[in-house]
């Protein structure tokens, strides 16, 4: 596995190979032979012991300069660390002298890394973490050439610890373009797309498993990420400022799980399963001013397998409904959930469901459902409240602390605190868990900590 | 960079989709916006109120917004936006989850955690233009058509709609046409008629980029 550092103080001479911009060894030494199993030889005396020459954590160098097709990292299959040699896997074919390894490396101005061979070189396993944000791209930024793997990992694209570079497109193009290539990770990037449309993170056709942890979604002219297969997830994150949905679940989107996520202000769905989002997970998110939905199922859940989750999220004031259901063999399991003060237009609903299909074929309990009547809308169409488990959703007033400065944690006489699903476990009346996706962090007396059942 | 600029107001990440109406916003001035959430308009529109003066917008794309012509849109150091998040987070702890509606004195904290983050950052440290052209047209397409029946009595608008009342919801997907600058202004002026403008443009959907059928 390799890790190449970004930075705009690097080089691209340089091979990104540590973080450190002064250049490190150079390669002095070493015949153009075509043949796999040319040794090189490595100034400085660089300490060689740590090297791994075989399996997922196979270690590898950059060599700048160096021709070979799409390969400018080659995978060590043996050093000699008193003679201050590796040999590489494939023999480069690069000017001699001029081969480095060390030092950061930067992404030439717009171009972004979809025109750069290391893009093509990168393999699973492999993380490249940027120390700053580059230079804007005006076309697709990162573009997938290959999978990530199950045995040796994802490849993993984040932002150095303590800051968050950001990634900027200029245009209707991605920040990033998935192909057809599975198991990549974004982790503790900032992606802004200033296009007047088009998605800033776009799902491949038959690309799944895509893992995106404590990224912020700030700009973007359509969907935030447009998820359209299997197994992506969305952690922690914070999506904003999109012409279009937060999360658009699309053709053959399933098996999501989106958790603790942050989406907020954009201009369609927060979660728009309106194509499809069969067998995903919901989890303590907040969404929070939507212009659309604040979560939207309709796709065509046609079999009983269909099963979604939607546990611990708050979803307030989005223009039209906080949660609709649009299809009829929609099965969910709906606990825990604060929905206030969505649908403010005539016709518009705080929660709507198919008709008849919310106390047949799916569970809710343990929710707040709340709309004082402004607006136009009104709060429910289609759910009876308390109509599966007695006494546990309420329509009162869950008083948020500040919602429209965002913060979404409840006051102590709000009906949410200490009425969520686990209690004492089946039938308790005390509970420990507050609905809604914010705990009041209490130490006892209800209001859960940090998980289910935990009290100091 | 920033330095040296006359500014009065300071917005950061306020909410603004309300005004979607030719000069909604009332008189502005001598105003600095920063990531603010703008409104969703199908056109360009003057949102701001005629005599408004010394607006200047810094980070998150305007998109249809028409200014007054002494607008200015500032470069940023996109790495200088994290310290200042952080900064508002530490000077006003709690349970926010983001950075919405700041407060003038969280905005002020912000800015000037900005300006500090600036002055450390390297020569080379990336610059990005706010974006100041990005007008378009947007136009909706029915996807789908469905009938509900209310099982509850509920309220629409000032309506009172019994059980058994049905009630059509429509589904749409949204289009847009972007405009070149040129086109944008003799729309804005008058000089081109949108439902001409809207016959002759291709139509491409917001977020896949299909064009419209």
């Amino acid at each position: 596995m390799a890790t190449l550092y970004v930075s705009t103080g690097g080089a691209n001479t340089n091979s990104g190979c540590t973080d450190v911009a002064a250049g490190h060894a150079s390669i002095i030494s070493g015949s153009a032979a075509t043949n796999v199993g040319t040794v090189v030889t490595l100034d400085g005396s660089p300490d060689l012991s740590g090297l791994i020459t075989s399996g997922a954590t196979q270690s590898s160098i950059n060599l700048s300069g160096a021709t070979n097709a799409n390969k400018k990292i080659f995978w060590i299959s043996a050093f000699d660390d008193t003679a201050n040699t590796v040999t590489v896997d494939t023999a480069p074919t690069g000017t001699l002298g001029a081969w480095k390894i060390g030092g950061q490396w930067t992404v030439p101005a717009s171009t972004g890394m979809s025109t750069i061979d290391a893009a093509t070189t990168f393999r699973a396993g492999d993380t490249i973490i940027f120390n700053d944000s580059p230079v804007s791209a005006s076309q697709d930024f990162f573009t997938a050439r290959a999978d990530g793997t199950g045995t040796a990992g994802p490849i993993t694209i984040k932002g150095k610890t303590g800051v968050r570079p950001v990634i900027t497109v200029t245009s209707v193009d991605q920040c990033f373009e998935p192909g057809n290539f599975d198991l990549w990770r974004f982790e503790n990037l900032e992606f802004a797309q200033t296009g007047a449309s088009g998605t800033v993170i776009m799902g491949g056709d038959t690309a799944t498993a895509h893992t995106y942890y404590n990224i912020k979604i700030s700009d973007g002219g359509g969907a935030g990420i447009n998820i359209q297969t299997s197994h992506s997830r969305v952690l922690m994150s914070e999506i904003s400022g999109v012409g279009g949905d937060g999360i658009l679940l699309n053709n053959n989107a399933s098996f999501g799980l989106f958790y603790g996520n942050y989406i907020h202000d954009v201009g369609g769905d927060g979660i728009d399963g309106s194509a499809n989002g069969m067998h995903s997970t919901l989890i303590n998110n907040i969404i929070d001013s939507a212009t659309g939905r604040g979560i939207y199922l309709g796709g065509s859940y046609t079999s009983a397998t269909n099963f979604i989750t939607i546990n611990g999220n708050t979803v307030y004031g989005c223009g039209d409904s906080g949660l609709e259901i649009a299809d009829t063999d929609a099965m969910m399991t709906l606990t825990n959930n604060i929905f206030s003060q969505n649908g403010n237009a005539a016709g518009r609903y705080n929660v709507e469901w198919t008709a008849g299909t919310a106390q047949i074929i799916s569970l809710h309990g343990w929710n707040v459902f709340y709309h004082s009547g402004g607006g136009g809308g009104a709060n429910l169409l289609n759910l009876t409240v308390n109509a599966q488990v007695a006494s546990s959703e309420f329509t009162t007033d869950p008083e948020f602390t500040n919602a429209a400065g965002g913060d979404f944690s409840i006051s102590s006489t709000s009906p949410a605190k200490a009425a969520g699903f686990p209690g004492t476990f089946l039938g308790g009346s005390t509970g420990y868990l507050d609905i809604g996706a914010v705990q009041r962090q209490e130490s006892s007396g209800g209001g859960g900590i940090a998980g289910y059942g935990y009290t100091a | 960079m920033l330095r040296g600029h006359k500014i009065m107001k300071i917005a950061v990440g306020t909410r603004l989709q309300e005004f979607t109406q030719p000069e909604s916003m009332g008189v502005v001035t001598d105003t600095l916006f920063v990531n603010c959430y703008w409104p969703k308009l199908d056109r360009p529109t003057r949102i701001f109120a005629r005599g408004s003066s010394g607006i200047k917008v810094m980070g998150t794309t305007p998109r249809n917004v028409w200014f007054p012509d002494d607008i200015e849109f500032l470069d940023y150091y996109p790495d200088a936006l994290y310290p200042a998040e952080l900064a508002v987070r530490v000077a006003f702890p709690g349970n926010r989850s983001g950075l919405v509606n700041l407060s003038s004195s969280e905005s002020q904290v912000w800015w000037d955690a900005y300006n500090e983050a600036v002055k450390g950052l390297h020569s080379k440290a990336t610059i990005i233009t706010t974006r100041r052209d990005c007008n378009f047209l947007r136009h909706r397409e029915e996807v789908s058509c469905r009938m509900v029946t209310l099982a509850n009595d509920s309220v629409d608008g000032d309506t009172i709609l019994r059980k058994g009342t049905q009630v059509t919801k429509t589904e749409y997907d949204e289009y847009i046409a972007e405009l070149t600058p040129h086109e944008c202004v003799c729309l804005v002026g008058g000089k081109l008629d949108e439902t001409d403008l809207r016959a002759n443009k291709a139509f491409l959907h917001v977020s896949t980029q299909l064009p419209l059928i």
